[in-house]
């Protein structure tokens, strides 16, 4: 939503000249600005410290929950044979 | 002549344009020629010049992570960085307040009541914001655009994607409308 109101005070501000729009005129910038948002980084997941910390999580759970069937299937395996 | 040097200023750009697409080094064309008319559009809208350097940059990077999507529907290049930037500037103050506040010099306001032959004292001067502040949006932005920024009408077309002259009647319709709700006001 936009609210006018009169400003008595102010006065009218001149357009900058050349000079100072050419200050802000900077391709390079751009192109840079361009290749942060497109490329991927060129650092390895692993090397960056958080997304080392996730993975190592996601190994640490993965682990866990294999041990947890493999002790599972180990204790049936040794009731079957008991039962035998 | 003067056609076909439009002609042939269109068929640069668009070749301009297909490069671009292909290889972000090849805007640079674009980017020069469009940059100051962008930077000025902005300035006259947020009255800064950082900030207006800041948005301009803005505004191409966005056209420059979209252009691959940018397809010539009759409409000069320039209307679509132009709609990019007025879009950048609306989302500027959007992040800032909920409401805009639009300063408005007391010369530019008079110069309006004199367009709309209403007296120019300081109650017309009330009703006027008042009215205009009660006008849908985008009527108001049209006059926004003709008399407190300064735009050209063909500027104003650029914006809304049409010719000066339905710019200048779209203008002039405001205006009317703007008249009619002082005079209800009264």
């Amino acid at each position: 939503m936009k609210q006018y109101k009169i400003n008595k005070d102010k006065k009218e501000q001149a357009i900058p000249s050349d000079e100072v729009i050419e200050k802000y005129r900077n391709f390079k910038q751009l192109n840079v600005s361009y290749n942060e948002f497109t490329k991927r980084s060129k650092v390895p997941l692993y090397k960056n410290k958080k997304m080392f910390l996730f993975l190592l999580l996601i190994g640490l759970v993965a682990w866990l929950v294999a041990e947890g069937v493999f002790d599972e299937e180990e204790k049936t395996e040794e009731k079957t044979e008991v039962k035998k | 002549m003067e056609t076909s040097k439009k002609s042939r200023i269109i068929a640069l750009e668009k070749r301009q344009i297909e490069a671009a697409k292909l290889n972000p080094a090849h805007f640079a064309p674009l980017y020069n020629t469009y940059f100051k008319p962008i930077y000025i559009f902005i300035f006259k809208k947020v009255k800064n010049e950082d900030l207006a350097g800041d948005i301009t940059s803005k505004v191409f990077l966005k056209a420059l992570l979209n252009i691959k999507k940018y397809k010539h529907m009759g409409f000069p290049f320039s209307s679509w960085l132009y709609r990019i930037a007025s879009n950048e500037v609306n989302l500027h103050y959007r992040k800032q307040n909920k409401v805009t506040e639009v300063e408005l010099l007391e010369k530019d306001v008079l110069i309006l009541l004199e367009e709309i032959k209403q007296p120019e004292d300081i109650r017309q001067q009330e009703v006027m914001l008042e009215a205009l502040n009660q006008l849908p949006l985008q009527t108001a932005e049209l006059i926004e655009m003709r008399f407190f920024e300064k735009l050209s009408f063909k500027e104003i077309g650029a914006v809304l994607g049409l010719k000066p002259v339905t710019a200048k009647i779209r203008v002039y319709r405001a205006l009317e409308k703007l008249k009619k709700q002082i005079l209800n006001a009264k």
